[in-house]
Order: C-alpha cells, then structure tokens, then sequence
C-alpha cells in the first residue's frame, strides 16, 4: 500500500494515540517506516514546567531550537497523554516580548525609581543592586532585604536561594507564592503527621472504589491525572465520584454525587462524616488505639489581617493560634455530634441524603476511598484546620497508606513540593520539614552549610502577605522577585502590593523571562533564561524528583535563577553582612566573598565539570568551572538522607522517569508510613506515622467558623477566583501561546442567570466588579463551562487587564498564612 | 505556493450510554476523523491547515455532551509543497 505524506502523517498520528489509549488499530496503519524529518529531531525528556502533576514530556529539537513536544509513554505519570497546556510547551520560550537584557529605571543616565526602563549591563545592573542591599544592611540589618520566589524555581535554584538568604544575608525574609497555593497543606500535614507531603500516590487512582474532590475542578486543573480517574470510573461500574465545589465546573461531568454547598460550609460537611462514621459504629477501634492520637485546637483565631483590623482585634486566641491541648475520643465523638445532617444540611445548602451518601463513601468498610483537594481547602481562612478534618475521616475509618485510600492533596505548581516544600524557601523553614525556630535545626543547617553557628536568626521571617504590608510600611526596603508574577497574583494590590512596590523607600528587582505586571512595578527587570534552557528538577505532588538537562541556549543575555543569585553573592564580602561578633569569633570567614562560604565550600563545588554529560550544554558550569547543579544537589541531599526524605545520588536522576521519595537502597517508596511499603516503619509496627514522636497522627477537634466576610445588604454576593484549563499560572507564559489565548481571550464574570436577571444585566453587559477595597470591569459570562449558584460569581484571574486582585480580601489562614483567594464579598453593577 | 499541513490525534473519554451519539456529532465535523475506539475511549485524528484550525475543532469535540475529557497525543505540522496533497 502506497501513503502519501498527508495519509502518513495521520497514520502516524492515530498509531501514536491508540498505543497510549491501548487499543487496536488495522494492521495496515501500523505498518510504518521511520519519517526522514523525524530522524533530523533530538529527543530528550523533561517535566513539564507548568503544574504539580509532573508528566513527562519528550522535547525534539532542531538547530537549537525546540520544535516539538509528546507526552513520554515510559512516563509513569502521564504515561504517553499530554494536555493543552503542554502540548504547547514548545511555544513558550518563543514570544516575540522575551526580555532579553537587564533594564533599569532610570532618567540621564541614573537610576530613578520614575524614570524609563534603560537597558544596562549585568554588571551594572548588579552594581546598582548590591550597592542599595549593602546600604540597606548596613542602615537596618538584613531584616530590610527580602527575596520573593516560587514552586517554579528549580530544585537548586530553590535552595541556592535559601542559602544565599539565610546562611549568607542572615535573613529570613523568603517566601515562595507558594504561600498562596501549599502553605495550607504544609500546615495540615505537619500538624497531623509531623511531616510533610502525601502518603500515597498517584497509583491510587487506579486502586480507589471512590473519589472525592473537595474544591478541586481536575478536569480543568489537572486533566491528565483526571483521565486516569476517569478511565477508572468507566472501567468499573461500582466505582463513585463526588464532586463538591461552591460552584459547578467541568469535573460534574463525571460525578455521580454533585455537591454544590455554601462558601465556608465544607468544615460542617467534613465534621458531620466524622460524626456519621461514629454514630454509624464506623470507626476503625483497631487502627485508632493503636495509631492515633486525639487533640483540641484553638478556636476563634482571627483572619491573618493586620492586626489593626477590627476582625483581628475581635478575635480572642490570635496569638495562641496553633496551640491544642490532649482530649480521648470520647471528647471527640461530643465535639463532633453537634454536626448533624439536619443542621449542617441547612448551614451548607446541601441535600440530607447527599450528604449521607457521601459519608457512607467513607463509612464504609468496604470502598476504597480516595480524596483530593487543591485550592479550596488550601486559599481558605481555615485551610490548615479542613486539611486536618479531611485526615480525621480517613484516619476514624484507617483508610490511609494502602493503595486506593488516600487522602491526597495535589499541588499547584510543578515545584511547589520539590523545591518549595522540601528545599524549604518559606520564611519559617530549612531543608528536610526543619524549622529556624529549633535550635536544633538552625546548629544541624549551619554545620552542613559549614557557616558559623548564630548565623540563622531563629525568628521566622516576613511570609508573602507580610511582605508586602512591609514593603507599603518601609520596613522591607530591598526585594528581589523570582518566577513569579506576584503583582498579579499577590490578593489586594490595591491597598497592599503596588503602594508596597512604588514606596520610594524601596528597591525592586524582578527576574522572567517576560513583561509582567510585576516586571512593570519593578525597578530592575533581570532578564532570566527558562526550562530547557537550562539545567534542571522538579518535585511532583506524589513525592517523584525528576530531572532534565539543558538543551537549548536561553536568547540574548538572559540567565539562569541560578547563576544570577550565585553570581550576586560574588558581591559581597561577609565583613559587610555578618556580624563582627561572629567575625571575631570565626576569623577565618573574615574578608571572604559569601561565594566562597556559600558555593566554594568545598562541597558545591566539588564535582567537576567532567562529571556532566558532554552532550548536553550547561550556562552555570561554563560560567562557574564546576558541576554547579551536582554539587548543590549533593549537598542539599544530605539534609534528608537517614531523616525520612532519602533523595537517590543525582547521577541516577537523569537516567531515570522520577523517583519517589525516601529512595533508600535504590528503591522508590509508593505508600509511605505502612510496614512493607515504607522502610522507615519498623517490623510488627504495621503502620507508623514516624514524623511525630510516638509514631501516632493527630485526629483535631476543630469547629466550623464563618468566612471573614461574607455578602451583606451593600456588598450583596460572594467572589470565587480561579483559574482555567488553557491558562496557568498568571498567564504569563500560556498567553504568549496565541492558540491558548485564542481559546479563552479574556477574564469574564461568571454569573447565575437569575442574578443577572436581578440587577438587570445580559450576557456579554459590561460590568464593575466591585469590593470594599478595589474594582475591576469585565463582562457578564451566564454560559459556559463554569455555572455558580445563585449568589455566588467566579472570575478567573488569569488576565492582567482585569486585576481581580485589585477586588479580593488579604485575608489569610492564620496558620499557614496562606491568602482566601475563594471567598469575599462583592457588589455588581452595570459599567 | 506552499501550505502547511497540521495533524494531531486526541483519545476521548465518552460517557458510554452516549458514545454513539458522540461518535455521530464527531464524524460531522469535516477535518476529524474516527479511528480505534472501544466503549468509553475513542482515537480522533484531526487535521487542518493551522494549529488554530486545530485548536477550534478539538474546543468543539471538548464541548460534545458526554465527553469528557480530550487529550492529545501527537501532534506533527509540515510544509506541503506545490501540488502535494
């Protein structure tokens, strides 16, 4: 049979995805010969640098420019699929607006905080930068300088970072935007098991009999993850879906138990399980007595606002927030009994008999069960206290640690675990779930790092939110922000961000790789190189590293995170940051650049670059003359191996498609804290959650308590922001793909017919979207995959003409900090 | 003159009470085309002279009641030349 090139090309095509979807296809199609062009391509493997999932990807590239993508079918992840935002990764690095030179504000030839942005050299542009950090320590102590980053740094550049921040500056002001999507999972893990990240993975999806998402939209967030929960739903009759959002959204396609409940409530529905697990005769006895411990938190903790805020001074136990005191199950099962179908029913808006069906998912004892969560449990006021109520179902029933019953809390970005989390770029953290609190910690960190001990304050420093009231206040005066669009993506910019960011007090830089709101409140934009285009790992949300290796060159004289930070430390002698108390307790420190202390230690620098494989280019090893990323990968390493957090040697990484983590004797672990899967539990232990001392988890008595605001008379309806399928992050990458704009332009409003209908608006109306603090205008959406009940609108905020951040409240958990993106109260009217 | 040739193949997850009528609204659309399938899964390759061409048909198959996710696989673009097909 004679092809043309048009039948070949589908054939190929068709081939491709029947393998993947594992089905049959004509002998004739799969009789093919190798394509002349396809031989022309370079392949190579990488993440995907867009969300937590982690699929693999393979990259061809042509004359050093990458042309294509597929999704890796040795990946276990996404095993072949990839979906609309990957498809088009070979598109991002290629917007015409790429930044491609420092620039500075300046005006004749000056730096001047109102001046034109000025392309200038590296050089200068490091001279500008460490002359305002130096006089800022030398005026007010490091305290005054602060690095904002992200779950996109990669895993060295995360903990080069940290390092520079908090073993050379001595500051504890870094934070990632993390903050805003994981700190709350942070919270709930390390309050219930003592240690951070899921238990179980992404195997369960082909194990659970049910799942259960609590504010979580896969279908759109985490499609490749979804098709697998789908594939299971349809390839098993018995097999259930609950879906519960405060509005409906494209993953009620598949639910067999739609559950749309009031803003707030979902800390009654999960209270009423726990209670309905106890009066049902539910509860493991077993698994409980042997496992489990039971606490009472503080209640009545306030919102995280300032605390001149009247709900800040309202609130009684603020500052005894995190604190709980020992109680039996007993004293449980009466905390809980006030959580009865009737009452809750009324309180969340959700039919009794769904909510009984939907705790019988739990009870009984038969299911496998499954839940996840992203944002709504995470952006919440009381986010740590529903990721601590959604482990209480799961740990009454036991059903945690075995394949199929797992509470699993999936990540945002595609570094948020790898890099933020477990390098630990949040204020208050070190590597390894250590914190700067412990002296313990502070003595182990400085004696890896070789640095002299008293260099790590032990006071937490400034988390994202804080940052930026101090910024407005002038008590943060130099900011370098990296892979992020905080400006964007930061709540109330209005009365917060943008004053905090123009204070002429203050110093901003802003490393990307493209114009961004951000960039555009900068002072310095560095010009900074993404991807493949250089070196480097992930974390995914199921505890799997994964690494690439750099395959093309970053445009014009864009850098590397990576290099920019090592590089900036070159400008610093320790005699200008440290004290000369500690100098004169360490002489031998003295006159040394933090370079030398941080990087040239003898031990980040201790690979060659032989060691690196010389087909693949690398910016930071012709830069620095050793393997840079190597050596920072060992060092970090050695914070986790024997602690719970055992990385594999960083030579195994590139071979492999991700390794699950603790990797002890060369093995991956699928389910931690369960005998047989995890080798840290010990013999006859069956289970043992072996981050709290006693080997037992927490089950917390927590109430539900109301939303910081909510709609009155004026401000009459709630606000949901989120995201959409096509766009992630801020947008700043997936808009420069003109297909992915085109698939979804602008930011609308969506709306409830009936509430349109009310205030006398049509689809497509202008609108003002309106809260106590800003507004923005946008169009009246009453169609659409995204339906909101009445009284509640959704807005997505991917769209920089439209800052619905302008409109949100900085109202935060007062735990983990983390910002209540999901709920504020708003009014709207006619533009 | 030469033009650009765009071929993608997608698998999409159908809700099987509804997978003929799905297949139906598929086999409508002029540049898809039905391959493999079983109950719940379905091959499409797509053709089209543009990645936007492209993008618009998979939007489409995307809104077909009882889909439920469409996820590509391959996607390859070409220059045809003068009085290639």
């Amino acid at each position: 049979m004679k092809m043309n090139r048009r039948d070949f090309m589908k054939a190929n095509a068709a081939m491709a995805a029947a393998s993947v979807a594992g089905l049959a296809l004509p002998t004739s199609a799969t009789n093919l010969i190798t394509s002349s062009e396809q031989t022309k391509l370079e392949w190579n493997k990488a993440p995907c640098r867009f969300c937590g999932t982690g699929c693999s990807v393979m990259v061809a590239t042509r004359d050093g420019k990458v042309v294509a993508t597929h999704g890796d079918a040795k990946s276990e992840v996404n095993r072949g699929l990839n979906c609309i935002k990957g498809y088009f990764l070979s598109k991002i690095m290629y917007g015409r607006d790429r930044l491609q030179t420092p620039m500075l504000r300046m005006t004749d030839g000056k730096y001047d905080k109102h001046g034109e942005f000025t392309p200038i050299s590296w050089e200068k542009a490091f001279d500008t930068m460490a002359e305002r950090w130096k006089a800022t320590i030398k005026a007010k102590g490091p305290t005054a300088v602060g690095m904002f980053g992200s779950g996109q740094w990669t895993v060295w550049e995360g903990y080069a970072a940290v390092k520079l921040m908090k073993a050379g500056f001595g500051s504890n002001n870094i934070d990632p935007n993390a903050r805003h999507c994981m700190a709350s999972a942070v919270g709930g893990f390390m309050r219930t098991f003592g240690i951070d990240e899921p238990m179980g993975c992404y195997d369960d999806m082909e194990a659970a009999d049910a799942f259960v998402l609590w504010g979580s939209n896969m279908a759109e967030m985490h499609p490749i993850l979804w098709t697998r929960v789908t594939d299971r739903r349809l390839s098993a009759q018995h097999v259930k879906v609950a879906v519960l959002s405060t509005f409906e959204h494209r993953s009620f396609d598949l639910a067999d138990l739609p559950i749309v409940f009031t803003p707030q409530t979902d800390l009654a529905i999960l209270n009423f399980i726990a209670n309905y697990i106890i009066q049902n005769g539910k509860v493991n006895k077993d698994f409980i007595s042997k496992h489990v411990n039971f606490r009472k938190g503080t209640t009545d903790i306030g919102y995280g606002l300032r605390p001149t805020h009247p709900l800040e001074m309202k609130a009684k136990n603020v500052a005894t927030a995190g604190d709980s005191t020992p109680i039996d199950f007993d004293e449980f099962a009466k905390f809980v009994a006030d959580y009865d179908v009737g009452s809750v029913s009324k309180l969340s808006g959700v039919p009794e008999h769904k909510l009984i069906e939907l705790a019988e998912l739990y009870a009984d004892p038969n299911r496998k069960v499954t839940s996840f969560w992203t944002m709504g449990f995470n952006q919440h006021t009381r986010g740590v206290w529903c990721n601590n109520l959604i482990y209480n179902i799961h740990l009454l029933v036991g059903k945690i640690s075995t394949p199929g019953n797992s509470p699993f809390s999936l990540t945002g970005q595609p570094s948020a675990c790898g890099t933020a989390r477990e390098v630990g770029t949040f204020s208050h953290r070190l590597p390894a779930d250590m914190v700067v609190t412990d002296p313990e910690h502070r003595k182990h960190a400085e004696h890896i790092w070789k640095i002299p001990s008293g260099i790590i304050p032990p006071k937490p420093g400034y988390h994202a939110v804080e940052q930026n009231r101090r910024l407005k206040d002038g008590d943060l005066n130099c900011y370098w922000v990296q892979v992020n669009n905080n400006m964007q993506a930061g709540p109330n910019i209005n009365e917060e961000g943008l004053p905090g960011y123009r204070n002429p007090e203050n110093f901003i830089v802003v490393s990307d790789a493209y114009p961004t709101v951000t960039t555009q409140a900068a002072d310095l934009i560095l010009p900074t190189a993404m991807w493949v285009e250089k070196e480097g790992a992930y974390g995914n949300a199921e505890r799997r590293t994964q690494f690439w290796h750099q395959m093309v060159q970053a445009p014009g004289e864009s850098k590397s995170d990576l290099w920019q930070l090592m590089e900036f430390s070159k400008r610093f002698t320790t005699d200008e940051v440290w004290s000369a108390d500690v100098l004169a307790a360490n002489p031998s420190y003295k006159g040394k650049t933090l370079f030398d202390v941080l990087f040239k230690n003898g031990q980040v620098d201790k690979f060659p670059v032989s060691d690196a494989d010389p087909k693949y280019m690398n910016a930071e090893n012709d830069a620095f003359g050793f393997y840079v990323q190597k050596g920072l990968f060992e060092e970090y390493a050695t914070f986790g191996r024997g602690h719970g957090h055992d990385l594999a040697d960083f030579d195994v990484y590139h071979q492999e498609h991700g390794l699950r983590w603790p990797v002890v004797d060369g093995k991956e672990t699928k389910w931690r804290f369960r005998e047989g899967s995890d080798p840290y539990v010990k013999a006859g232990k069956d289970f043992e959650f072996y981050g709290k001392p006693d080997g037992r988890a927490v089950i917390f008595a927590l109430p539900y308590e109301p939303a910081a605001e909510e709609p009155d008379d004026e401000y009459d309806i709630w606000l949901s922001t989120g995201r959409v399928l096509e766009h992630w992050h801020s947008g700043s990458m997936t808009q420069r793909v003109p297909e992915l704009y085109k698939a979804f332009p602008d930011a609308v409003c969506f709306m409830h017919p009936e509430d349109a209908k009310k205030r006398g608006l049509r689809r497509g109306d202008e609108i003002r979207v309106i809260s106590r603090r800003g507004e923005i205008k946008t169009r009246v959406e009453t169609r659409g995959r995204n339906k909101p009940p009445v009284g509640l609108v959704f807005v997505p905020w991917f769209d920089a003409s439209q800052l619905i951040n302008k409109v949100t409240l900085d109202a935060t958990d007062p735990l983990s900090k983390q910002t209540d993106f999901k709920k504020c109260a708003i009014k709207i009217v006619k533009a | 003159m030469s033009s650009e040739l765009h071929v993608t193949s997608l698998i999409v997850q159908v809700q099987p009470e509804r997978m003929a009528e799905v297949r139906q609204k598929i086999m409508a659309i002029p540049n898809a085309e039905l391959s493999a399938n079983n109950d719940v899964k379905l091959v499409v390759v797509v053709e089209g002279p543009s990645q936007k061409s492209l993008m618009d048909d998979i939007s489409t198959i995307n809104a077909i009641p009882g889909v439920l996710s469409a996820t590509m696989v391959y996607h390859q673009s070409e220059e045809l030349e003068e009085g290639e097909k």
